[in-house]
């Protein structure tokens, strides 16, 4: 089968203008790029009241379910299966010839009902991308609410024909917690789309927003969440600061723990140094990587790691954590240092060693900024997912397992 | 599809539905039964074609949950039904609300008319104040909607689904059935429906 004529039914939770977390980006860019190259995608997803129901530009459509709660729900769960009856419902809604697809790919255990069902009504082969699963995100399963969601995990992973995840790590975790067979998953990273660095920029007005003149800024750009490990940057605030005065720590982002760091800040006496100014649109994100001299992101936790990228591309020297997706992205010495999780004192040294070593910073910046481009655009991440839908559709092509309606 | 049939037993309605397919078969009709076992496989109940299927998730949290996640099985089953008829079924018949979310899935995707028996509804048996009773209520008005017909057995049932109607669609008819018989002119009438239909 030609390239030209493969068409995808994709389908996600989340998609723009609704905006979760990173997932809607992620469908978003690659779906485009997956259109640029020909293939013809059917994207159905929730939206809210008020967007356009269905949208069609060139061979990309995206089919939008806006009044997903019906009547109330127990718990979330609930409220999931619901939405996914109601996604059906518009798909058939709007007329659109579910034989015509070719693979039906799902995004995360949030569409997991729906997907396992377009499976076996229209017998085509389902691929999903898992972006994170409910064991990492709450390091193990401890309640039966949880282990609902590891067992839809495991029971979407266990029909999908071929599973992609973002990293090395994220395989390793599908393969230990879902029990998955190595030849069924696919490692494909996320994209990102490079900042800008030819925008114009009125850099010293950008910059007396959120420092003087004579401090360096440390940028931290995440949720607000524990696995971020926003308190392990703050002890090593603590500790840095007590060594240098010329350091402003700029910690963007939104999230449950924001409150808790801003007093954590208060007590350690360095709430002057450390600046939270909460959650910031796309401009000023970029403009803010572009002002900044340093990056830093600590997490205790991380499937992939998408900000990274963002800072490499806007040729930020950066500081990771030595887990899960940024262990694969940054090599210490060549595009990174990296440092253990959870240890502010080797932190604090490495930004100390940065802001020492300035030439040194700028090469490794210089060179992560190179890797970015090689490596990490949407377009090279559309090749790879095309590859899968090709191998996909070949390996189906030689079963029995046809619709015979 | 039933959630229960004999050797599964919850309540009563296991035994209806047996009675119930088992007098269907001796006035002509072809039926294929779905529902949920401990082993996949195909028996036969007398002329009564049995296909069983097993529940893939074994955590629920609760009732709802329950017959939400059983959903996705039924479909995996009645889509494997289906496709072994090449598409020669004629009508999706679904006993209690349990099995209707399948019923109205799979009724979507195989263009294939619905009928749903209702041998209570959650106003006679839950307090609709609770979370759990209200997504049940919620359910029902969803399943019952899409079906050609609503058939019970037993008249407070019926009067409360007539007391539900307001809700329903307008193409929804509630009956009442006493035997096999009066099902057979039921399905002869959806089937004359279904083929004059405008949506």
């Amino acid at each position: 089968m030609e390239v030209e004529e493969t068409k995808v039914l994709m389908v996600s939770w989340e998609y723009p203008p609704r905006i979760v977390g990173g997932l809607s980006r992620h469908v978003h860019h690659l779906s485009m790029e997956l259109e640029k190259k020909g293939v013809e995608i059917t994207i159905l997803t929730l939206g809210f009241p008020g967007v356009e129901e269905e949208v069609k530009r060139g061979k990309l459509m995206i089919i939008r379910e806006n009044e997903e709660i019906a009547f109330p729900n127990p718990e979330f769960i609930s409220y999931v299966y619901q939405f996914n009856l109601h996604m059906f419902r518009k798909l058939v809604e709007k007329r659109v010839d579910l034989r015509d697809y070719d693979i039906i790919h799902a995004h995360d255990w949030l569409v997991a009902p729906l997907a396992i069902e377009l499976k076996h009504m229209l017998r085509k082969p389902l691929i999903t991308t898992f972006h994170s699963t409910e064991y990492g995100r709450r390091r193990g399963i401890h309640t039966d609410f949880q282990r609902h969601i590891h067992e839809l995990e495991w029971y979407l992973a266990y029909e999908s024909w071929k599973v992609i995840v973002c990293s090395w790590y994220m395989r390793n975790e599908l393969l230990t917690t879902l029990s998955l067979p190595a030849d069924k998953i696919y490692v494909i990273p996320n994209g990102v789309h490079p900042i800008d660095l030819s925008k114009p920029l009125d850099y010293w007005r950008v910059r007396r927003r959120y420092a003087l003149d004579w401090e360096k800024i440390v940028l931290f750009v995440g949720r607000m969440a524990y696995e971020k490990g926003v308190h392990v940057l703050l002890n090593a605030a603590r500790i840095l600061l007590s060594r240098r005065w010329d350091v402003k720590f700029l910690i963007v982002g939104e999230g449950p723990m924001r409150s808790y760091l801003i007093n954590m800040s208060r007590q350690y006496g360095i709430y002057n140094k450390v600046y939270f100014p909460g959650f910031v649109d796309d401009n000023e994100l970029s403009e803010i990587y572009r002002i900044s001299d340093i990056a830093v992101f600590p997490s205790l936790y991380e499937p992939f790691g998408i900000v990274v990228l963002e800072a490499m591309s806007a040729k930020l020297p950066v500081i990771v954590s030595d887990v899960g997706g940024f262990s694969e992205i940054v090599q210490s010495g060549v595009n990174g240092i990296k440092v253990p999780p959870g240890d502010p004192v080797s932190l604090a040294n490495a930004i100390d060693y940065f802001l020492n070593n300035r030439e040194e910073a700028r090469r490794l910046g210089e060179r992560g900024y190179r890797d970015v481009l090689e490596k990490y655009t949407w377009s090279k991440i559309a090749e790879k997912t095309l590859e899968v839908y090709e191998n996909t559709i070949r390996e189906y092509e030689r079963t029995g397992w046809k619709s015979m309606i | 599809m039933t959630y229960e049939y004999p050797p599964y037993i919850v309540g009563e309605v296991s035994y209806k539905v047996r009675k119930l397919v088992k007098e269907l078969t001796k006035i002509g009709v072809d039926i294929v039964l779905i529902h949920p076992s401990d082993i996949e496989g195909v028996w036969y109940d007398g002329r009564v074609e049995i296909w069983t299927v097993t529940k893939s998730l074994k955590t629920d949290l609760h009732i709802v949950t329950l017959s939400w996640s059983l959903s996705m099985d039924l479909v995996r089953k009645i889509s494997e039904v289906v496709n072994h008829y090449r598409g020669a079924i004629d009508i999706i018949h679904c006993h209690e609300w349990i099995s209707a979310i399948s019923g109205v899935l799979t009724s979507l995707a195989f263009n294939k008319p619905l009928v749903i028996s209702v041998y209570s509804v959650e106003r006679m048996r839950g307090d609709l104040v609770n979370l759990i009773s209200m997504s049940i209520n919620g359910i029902e008005k969803l399943c019952f909607s899409h079906a050609l017909y609503l058939l019970t057995d037993n008249d407070t049932t019926y009067s409360n689904l007539m007391n539900m109607r307001e809700a329903l669609s307008k193409r929804t008819r509630i009956n009442l059935v006493k035997n096999a018989k009066d099902v057979l002119k039921i399905y002869r009438r959806t089937l004359w429906r279904w083929k004059r239909r405008k949506y």
